[in-house]
């Protein structure tokens, strides 16, 4: 199973959701090339955190600063997500 | 529970790793997050080739933590501890399992024996204690403002933002000084959470749990201390406190404990800090550890 975080909010919490198989797939390799971003503690978005316990996988990883994987994920979060919600994290990563 | 240990001290072939029994892991947690004294001090180079310090992975922490040369290297944005003699270091070295009882090792009896020797003679190396024991100051310049809440709570992170703590307390535990790990909703404990996010709904759910508004944080308080709540319109909310020293502190959500604002200042007075797009202040509110509940 993989779950993603987005990281954003302070007081409520953040929005969670599971990756689909062919997401998962979509993902992989990206994911493994991928430096770990730090977790900072700063308001507003902070990247998302993905949790898998796929094999191969790492347990935790903070995706921050790579913009093509981050939008990856921002779509996957598409029903979980409001449209307001989207389009800050869209500008964020910008 | 799994702890995996990393001894990272070979250059060309694997390091040798190998898991914590549950209650060696469990004693390690302890050793480090028991008593922790923070530090400024990054763990010191041991040199060049050879032993460098163990990596630590706990299966809840979501990177690993760095133990060498008596300081331990917590996740980031944390503060360093201090481990001055060397135990904590000692200890995980002790759990070094013998050959063949763990596959991880990948070691002959011979080189775990001349890997133990070397890192023996490693651990005797001394440590500038005077420079480990440098607690990093808040960067206030000494222009905090007076704290005139008697009871306030000192800055001390690493109690919040341990491995099993930091993501299931948030910015309203923190201001709280409650450790609950139900990341806890005002107005939740007494059944009157609120229901938009807006000043006039959250405030009003904090009140039920027992918190007082105030109109400024410079009235005497005997038995709390001040915080703070800022809305993101519609979104979010979230909170500070006036730590002990008179400046401010808060806890973003599920990420560390910190007392600087997103310009990465020191937080004289959240209603002036930059707070990203928590742009509406509320107010300045009293917390009282005898009077207030939060769930």
């Amino acid at each position: 199973m993989t779950k993603v975080t987005l990281l954003i909010f302070t007081g409520r919490p953040d929005p969670i959701w599971e990756l689909a198989p062919g997401e998962v797939a979509a993902l992989v390799k990206r994911l493994r090339e991928l430096k770990p971003a730090a977790e900072v503690s700063t308001l507003g978005y902070r990247g998302f955190l993905v949790q898998s316990d796929e094999p191969g996988w790492p347990p935790k990883v903070i995706v921050r600063d790579s913009a093509e994987l981050e939008r990856l994920l921002l779509r996957t979060g598409g029903r979980h997500l409001s449209p307001e919600i989207i389009d800050i994290v869209e500008e964020a990563i910008k | 529970m799994s702890t995996i240990v990393t001894l990272n001290i070979f250059s060309g072939r694997p390091n040798p790793r190998w898991f914590l029994e549950d209650a060696a892991g469990a004693e390690l947690r302890d050793r480090i997050y028991r008593k922790p004294t923070l530090t400024s001090a990054a763990p010191p180079s041991l040199g060049g080739l050879g032993y460098h310090g163990l990596e630590i992975r706990f299966d809840d922490g979501p990177e690993p933590i760095y133990v060498q040369g008596g300081v331990v290297r917590t996740l980031a944005g944390s503060p360093n501890l201090l481990d001055p003699g060397r135990e904590i270091e000692r200890f995980i070295i002790s759990t070094m399992p013998e050959v063949g009882r763990d596959a991880g090792l990948g070691m002959t009896r011979k080189d775990r024996g001349l890997v133990r020797e070397h890192i023996d003679k490693e651990l005797t190396a001394k440590i500038d204690l005077g420079k480990l024991l440098r607690i990093d100051p808040p960067k206030t310049n000494g222009n905090c403002p007076l704290n005139v809440g008697t009871c306030a709570p000192p800055y001390e992170p690493a109690v919040w933002n341990y491995v099993r703590t930091q993501p299931y307390n948030n910015c309203y535990n923190y201001a709280n000084d409650r450790i609950t790990n139900s990341f806890a909703q005002p107005g939740k404990y007494h059944g009157a959470q609120y229901s938009v996010l807006t000043c006039a709904s959250v405030q009003p759910a904090a009140v039920a749990d027992g918190l007082v508004a105030s109109s400024n944080f410079t009235q005497p308080i005997s038995d709390g201390w001040y915080v703070a709540l800022v809305i993101w319109p519609n979104l979010d909310f979230h909170w500070y406190r006036q730590d002990t020293i008179g400046c401010w502190s808060h806890k973003p959500g599920q990420t560390p404990a910190i007392n600087t604002d997103n310009s990465n200042n020191p937080i004289f007075d959240p209603q002036t800090a930059n707070r990203g797009n928590y742009t509406q202040f509320c107010s300045y509110m009293i917390t009282r550890p005898c009077k207030v509940r939060i769930g």
